[in-house]
């Protein structure tokens, strides 16, 4: 049996969060945990133990950025591959940059097909084993 | 006659001047050319004793200045100036008016005139400086004009630039608040897809037509934000014929299927450091314009040149040199064999949001994204419409530190442009 792969949404939108699991979930083997709120963002990740974390960038009360750098200080949590899910870059701009990545980070620009995001969180997960 | 309009020094009083006397009286006539002969020393001297022959003479030769009575057999007072100013507006004019008429030689000033006489109130000495002074009120009058043509060309540009500043910074807040929305849309039409897709002609309908609303919006977004964000370009030496040799490859089924041929004559054209998948967006906008605009069994022709500065302002209305810093462009001609532009919109067809297919679809950021992009290559792009009917995109790529050395300009015939841009 295939195990399910547990995938964290981390975005103040909750109509687009709400979205976004209904689909991964349906449409692919994925269990995927929603946060809302990014300041509880570490919490629920180490709750949760996802093998791939989906992070906006520009969120109300904390930025992605430095939720990235909070799940970097920890331990437990500095090796789980992480995907920026954003509408700050356009796909040009990040097909411009060499494997989609900025500063290192992977970069997906909203808004993104379905199939599309999920070959990309895919080749995350099987680059980086949980 | 001397080019006025670019001089920058003040009208030398021993310089030859090419004279004409405009006097019906043959007495003053003849005392005033004794007078011009003797004390000037012109280089041409002509006398005409009507305003018809006055024009006469302006049509065989030049003159630097006029000596002209206001009342002559075919013209009488203000009338007579405003003919021969309009005319011949580079040309210093000194009227030469009766005594009792010194109110009408100030008005002439008024009316285009540097000066005037007041007949038997001189002598030469008065006739010469009134002749010089006359000329070198021209020569200023005229650098004021220029100078204040090229404040509003200046002013123009700052207004657009300030414009644009604001658009863009819309734009890319606009583009970004919409994006989430659209995102929550594509996945809840993405899982309705998936659970109703096939069970119904309606649901299907409904779901095809949510679809193509969310490309359209999802492109006029991704138009918004090309249009802010052209300032990073990666360029490289790239061949014009190989970017018009991949844009023709994108449109060859289209291209097909209207029976439009396709004629890249382009061997000769010379390299430009430019981003190339930027250009190509410029290209594919350009050409597909042109599909639109040109009748089924058309032409569509890329070729090329290299100009000058002086070349490229003759070539583009409302410029000048100056305006053309780089010393060479490399030129590429798009020409198509259709319906052209209509005149009265020529100046607007760059504006964003300009569009002549707005009920097929278009939202007339195409052309503006274009200027955008060769604005930002300190390029130009120009429309057209040729004199042998259809129009002609052009696009100006300016060739940095290009010598005639390092860049054997060639034009499509083959010929070298050597010697042609001074």
């Amino acid at each position: 049996m295939i195990t399910q792969r547990r995938v964290l949404l981390v975005d103040d939108d909750r109509g687009f969060t709400g979205m976004l699991k209904l689909s991964l979930e349906t449409s692919a083997n994925f269990r995927v945990r929603v946060e809302n709120d990014p300041s509880r963002a570490v919490e629920a990740a180490l709750d949760f133990r996802p093998d791939l974390i989906l992070l906006d960038v520009i969120m109300h009360g904390k930025e992605g950025g430095e939720v990235a750098v909070e799940m970097h200080d920890c331990p437990e949590l500095k090796r789980v591959p992480m995907i920026f899910l954003t509408a700050t870059v356009t796909k040009l701009e990040v097909e411009e940059q060499k494997g989609g990545r900025i500063g290192g980070r992977r970069f997906v620009a909203k808004p993104i097909d379905l199939d599309e995001l999920v070959r990309i969180i895919e080749e995350n997960l099987n680059g980086n084993p949980a | 006659m001397t080019d006025r309009s670019s001089d920058r020094l003040p009208v030398n009083f021993h310089q030859p001047l090419k004279i004409l006397v405009v006097e019906d009286s043959p007495v003053d006539s003849r005392l005033l050319e004794s007078m011009i002969t003797k004390e000037l020393r012109p280089a041409l001297l002509r006398a005409a004793n009507s305003l018809a022959g006055a024009f006469e003479c302006f049509a065989k030769e030049e003159f630097d200045a006029v000596i002209l009575d206001l009342n002559v057999p075919d013209s009488h007072g203000e009338e007579t100036i405003l003919r021969l100013v309009e005319k011949n507006p580079a040309v210093a004019v000194v009227v030469n008016t009766s005594f009792q008429d010194e109110e009408a030689g100030v008005k002439a000033l008024g009316l285009g005139a540097q000066d005037f006489l007041i007949k038997g109130a001189y002598d030469a000495r008065a006739l010469r400086k009134a002749i010089y002074f006359a000329l070198e009120r021209k020569r200023l009058n005229t650098r004021l004009v220029e100078a204040g043509e090229e404040l509003k060309r200046t002013r123009d540009r700052l207004v657009e630039a300030e414009r644009m500043k604001i658009a863009g910074g819309l734009a890319t807040g606009v583009a970004h608040e919409i994006k989430n929305p659209l995102s929550i849309i594509l996945y809840g039409v993405t899982y309705l897809e998936k659970t109703l897709r096939d069970k119904d002609d309606t649901v299907n309908y409904v779901l095809d037509n949510i679809r193509e609303a969310l490309g359209r919006a999802d492109m006029i977004v991704k138009d918004l934000l090309d249009f802010v964000s052209v300032s990073r370009l990666s360029r490289r030496v790239t061949s014009p014929a190989a970017l018009a040799g991949k844009v023709v490859g994108m449109l060859r089924l289209q291209m097909e299927e209207k029976k439009i041929s396709v004629r890249v004559a382009l061997q000769d054209a010379p390299a430009v450091r430019v981003d190339p998948d930027r250009v190509i967006q410029v290209l594919l906008n350009v050409v597909l314009n042109a599909w639109h605009a040109t009748p089924p069994g058309g032409q569509i022709v890329f070729h090329a040149e290299t100009l000058g500065p002086r070349e490229a302002a003759s070539l583009v209305p409302g410029t000048s040199p100056g305006d053309w810093p780089a010393p060479l462009y490399a030129v590429l001609h798009i020409d198509d064999t259709g319906t052209g532009i209509p005149a009265d919109k020529l100046g607007e067809v760059f504006d964003p949001f300009f569009t002549t297919r707005r009920s097929a679809g278009g939202i007339g950021m195409g052309l503006a994204v274009c200027r955008n992009i060769m604005e930002s290559h300190q390029g130009r792009i120009v429309l057209a419409n040729r004199t042998e009917g259809g129009a002609r995109a052009s696009l100006f790529f300016p060739m940095e530190g290009a010598t005639e050395e390092n860049f054997p300009a060639r034009g499509e015939d083959g010929q070298t442009n050597k010697g042609r841009c001074a």
